[in-house]
């Protein structure tokens, strides 16, 4: 009797375990996070990173996920705040994500990487600091699905060399060392600037500056910050007072926002853009797509290039039988040839997985491309 | 003289006019209800987008946005003041300096679940068009500002000094116990200070907007000059707000150029702190008896 | 005659300290009514009380109505008006302004200010002189004759006086209880604080002694002169 009843006892619990086990298996799911800008100065381009990554998991999601397992986002808020990164990245990294996207701001990534190289998950990023996928910077944890700046410039500077070849330049840059870089880049290059003007982050009012730079009569000024609401306010301001001087600009007037605010000031200015919108088919396709999905989110390289790193991040995740962060790395380090939104991507022994962008000119408020992306 | 100068020096009147009015605001609030509002650079802010809201977005005519800015920030004062302002009085300092700071956020991040997080463009009545007269350029929006401030200020000195209402405010600002005795129904003259004060940060935001853009971020920068305007001022003082806004904007934009920008606002802030030390009471140091 | 304003155990609060304990006290129609007693005796917190400034418990009533759960604005405009201690008036504004704001505070119109005015200024012909200067410039017998005249601006049924006579020399205190007086003639009622016991015994018609927040003892002003307890407070002031 009392044999019978213990084996039904243990039959049974070992019924419910195995359905137990079996539930969890069917809900084994694949946690990636975010850690961006969703309030703050830098919400205008953090909470385009949310939205592209958004949409690639959904997308994964209505397909049937990653090998049958949900994939589950969380998104930190950093408030624009390099401490409010830490934070975000850490409480990402107790969830147990198997792919981090990073913020886009090249200085947060540095303040992130030693505790990137700590805890040894992947995070890809927009940020386009050269430094960023240095190899003693984070241990090759850092995976970029942009160009970094220093491929971006070199066209750009290729280009205003022979095409622009200007008799006098001057420019005005940000006071960080995003703009100083810009500036050191183009001195290296042989531009002799007549006039050098920096302005604070936070600044509204540059006519100090434009003053100066106006008189030095140059043929081209650069205008080198990162964020794109700087640019248009320097772009109208600068505008009004020098309104046929051929500006060259950062990637920060390479969006449709930076147009926005320049208006009529913005036509003819040079920028290279890590991604033109509008001129394949797919990427049409793909704004639709972001714009169905949420009405309010932007089109953007950052928004394109976040989408595209969340859909090669669950291809190579994908791929391996264990979400094991060494080997996710491993495979998205083999992605060669992947035709994404933005661009083909082939990551490099750094991590970097795009080698150049589009040098292009606002026309008709439109970017067109003006030589061929490399 | 070279005409650059002339330039600066109008440019600079008028970015420090906009901080005078800021501060002119945030003066009139600390006088008759006592509470040092850090929100009222928020209100700058808010005032461009509501400026945008109105001009851009519904299509209204210049005058007619400036008359709605009005109507609005005189209506987002009294709930600005039953909600978050009548709470905090009686406190001190610290819990003002807490209390009005989370309210800035508040408003901003309200703001931006409204309107969005980008930059936004709003260039009306001039649309960005600059006079050359004589080889001087000259921005229209800077006179504009500076006439509308004189207006303004010209204004409240008429409603404060001529008008039975303006003297009910004065004598609550000097002694609101004594006021209270008399009859004076203070909190309704603490709710007309608010509405008052923010009507001139939005005012100033719809006239700044074409300068600086429509952007959340303008408030934070705007409210700490204004408290900077007004220590150099004379704190409590009325043409001390207006005076130190207008130094803080000149000294910003000759430190630019006879520096570089690096040094314009360390260079306020030692102008600010020569004050502190040389005359602490301000340019306007209140006579004995303007305050009971 | 009813009593024009009438106290029924009425106590008095600065927070949790209970600074007047169930006083009662009654004012009729053209009396002065003094109150006396040492500093911190509750005369203030009385009038306090009455005016609707401190948190008050029991009934007061004025021409028959309960005014306790009424703001200060509220009874300042059924007609008592209170003219603190200490003069209190606005520094920073002229005589003119200061009586001015008497009048706009409860809503007087523009010729009523003007009149206002004009009938203070017969009561205190020495600020004419003095009608464009600032408060602060005034001496104190001056800012006392200015408080007075800015109280009556609102047409009081009731005028209430907190210590009118303190920091004040011999001659400008008499000057002052004459007019006073002469005001009172004229048909306003009057509750008076005075520390200054001889001046309050001389002006008054009734009396009332406080002591720590209490109500020790009342009656004529006439009788009250010899009485042991009156010599009490006269030595504790």
């Amino acid at each position: 009797m009392v044999k019978r009843r213990g084996l039904l006892l243990l039959a049974s619990s070992m019924l419910v375990a195995g359905l137990t086990n079996f539930a969890s298996a069917q809900n084994k799911e694949v946690v990636i996070g975010v850690a961006t800008a969703m309030t703050g100065t830098g919400a205008a381009t953090g909470q385009q990173i949310a939205a592209g990554v958004k949409l690639a998991v959904d997308e994964v999601n209505a397909k049937g996920g990653i090998n049958g397992a949900k994939v589950r986002l969380l998104v930190e808020d950093d408030r624009t705040q390099p401490g409010g990164s830490v934070n975000a990245f850490n409480k990402l990294a107790s969830s147990n994500p198997v792919v981090i996207m990073g913020p886009t701001w090249t200085n947060f990534m540095l303040t992130l990487a030693p505790i990137i190289k700590r805890t040894e998950i992947p995070v890809f990023t927009s940020a386009t600091g050269t430094k960023v996928t240095d190899p003693d910077v984070a241990g090759g944890w850092i995976f970029r699905a942009a160009p970094p700046i220093n491929k971006m410039i070199q066209s750009l500077i290729d280009y205003a060399s022979t095409k622009i070849a200007p008799k006098k330049a001057a420019i005005i840059y940000s006071n960080d060392e995003w703009g100083k870089s810009g500036y050191d880049a183009f001195k290296s290059a042989g531009f002799a600037f007549a006039a050098v003007e920096t302005f604070n982050f936070g600044d509204k009012d540059m006519s100090a500056q434009i003053l100066k730079l106006k008189a030095a009569q140059p043929d081209a000024v650069v205008v080198w910050n990162s964020l794109p609401a700087d640019a248009g306010l320097v772009t109208n301001q600068l505008r009004q007072f020098m309104p046929d001087t051929k500006i060259i600009c950062s990637n920060a007037c390479a969006v449709d926002e930076y147009y926005a605010l320049a208006k009529a000031g913005g036509e003819g200015v040079l920028t290279v853009a890590p991604w033109v919108p509008g001129i394949t088919a797919e990427s049409e396709d793909w704004a639709k797509r972001l714009k169905a999905s949420d009405s309010h989110a932007i089109v953007s390289y950052t928004s394109a290039e976040s989408y595209d790193a969340a859909m090669i991040a669950m291809k190579a995740i994908g791929s391996q039988a264990a979400a094991e962060p060494a080997k996710i790395r491993e495979a998205i380090s083999a992605i060669k040839d992947y035709k994404g939104i933005v661009g083909t991507y082939s990551f490099d022994e750094r991590g970097d997985g795009l080698h150049g962008g589009t040098v292009v000119e606002w026309t008709d408020g439109k970017m067109k491309p003006v030589s061929a992306t490399q | 003289m070279d005409p650059i100068y002339l330039q600066l020096l109008v440019q600079g009147l008028a970015i420090g006019a906009i901080y005078g009015l800021v501060a002119l605001g945030f003066v009139l609030i600390i006088n008759t209800v006592n509470v040092v509002n850090f929100a009222q650079g928020e209100f700058l802010m808010l005032g461009g987008f509501v400026g945008l809201t109105f001009g851009a977005l519904l299509g209204f005519p210049y005058w007619a946005v400036l008359v709605c800015t009005v109507i609005v920030f005189a209506i987002l004062g009294t709930v600005f003041d039953k909600v978050i302002y009548q709470p905090l009085r009686g406190g001190d300092f610290a819990t003002h300096l807490i209390g009005t700071l989370a309210a800035a956020l508040i408003i901003r991040n309200v703001a931006q679940h409204i309107w969005g997080p980008e930059a936004r463009s709003y260039y009306e009545p001039f649309h960005q068009k600059i006079f050359d007269v004589g080889g001087v350029l000259i921005n229209p929006q800077h006179l504009l500002i500076l006439a509308m401030t004189v207006l303004l200020v010209a204004g409240l000195y008429y409603f404060l000094f001529r008008t039975g209402l303006g003297r009910l405010m004065r004598a609550t600002a000097q002694d609101r116990e004594t006021a209270r005795l008399l009859g004076v129904k203070v909190k309704h003259v603490g709710t007309l200070t608010f509405s008052m004060s923010l009507a001139m940060g939005g005012v100033a935001g719809v006239m700044v907007a074409p300068l600086f853009l429509v952007d959340l971020n303008v408030g934070f920068i705007a409210g700490l000059k204004a408290f900077i305007a007004t220590i150099i001022g004379g704190w409590g003082s009325i043409p001390g707000a207006l005076a130190g806004g207008l130094l803080v904007g000149l000294v910003e934009i000759f430190a630019t150029h006879f520096f570089t920008a690096a040094f314009k606002d360390p260079v306020a802030f030692a102008v600010l702190m020569l004050f502190l030390i040389v005359r602490p009471s301000g340019i306007f140091s209140e006579r004995v008896g303007d305050k009971a | 005659m009813s009593a024009m304003l009438k106290l029924a155990s009425v106590s008095a609060f600065y927070g949790p300290m209970q600074s007047l304990h169930e006083a009662s006290l009654e004012v009729d129609q053209g009396e002065i009514v003094v109150l006396i007693g040492a500093n911190g005796a509750g005369k203030s917190t009385l009038l306090r009380a009455i005016s609707g400034v401190i948190q008050r418990r029991g009934e007061i009533s004025f021409l028959g109505e309960r005014i306790d759960r009424l703001e200060p604005e509220d009874i300042v405009r059924l007609g008592i008006v209170h003219v603190p201690e200490g003069r209190r008036i606005f520094p920073g504004m002229t005589v003119r302004e200061n009586l001015e704001v008497g009048g706009h505070a409860v809503g007087r119109s523009a010729a009523g200010i003007r009149q206002g005015i004009e009938e203070a200024l017969a009561h205190f012909p020495r600020l004419k002189d003095r009608i464009g200067s600032y408060g602060w410039s005034l001496s104190g017998g001056e800012q006392q004759m200015l408080a007075v005249g800015r109280g009556l601006m609102a047409q009081p049924k009731l005028l209430m006086l907190d210590e009118p006579s303190l920091g004040l020399a011999p001659l400008v205190t008499r000057d002052l209880f004459d007019i006073v007086r002469g005001i009172n003639e004229s048909g306003v009622p009057m509750l008076l604080v005075e520390q200054n016991v001889g001046l309050a015994l001389r002006y008054g018609q009734r009396c009332y002694v406080m002591e720590t927040g209490n109500i020790v003892k009342h009656g004529p002003t006439a009788t009250m002169a010899d009485d042991p307890v009156i010599a009490k407070a006269y030595l504790g002031s």
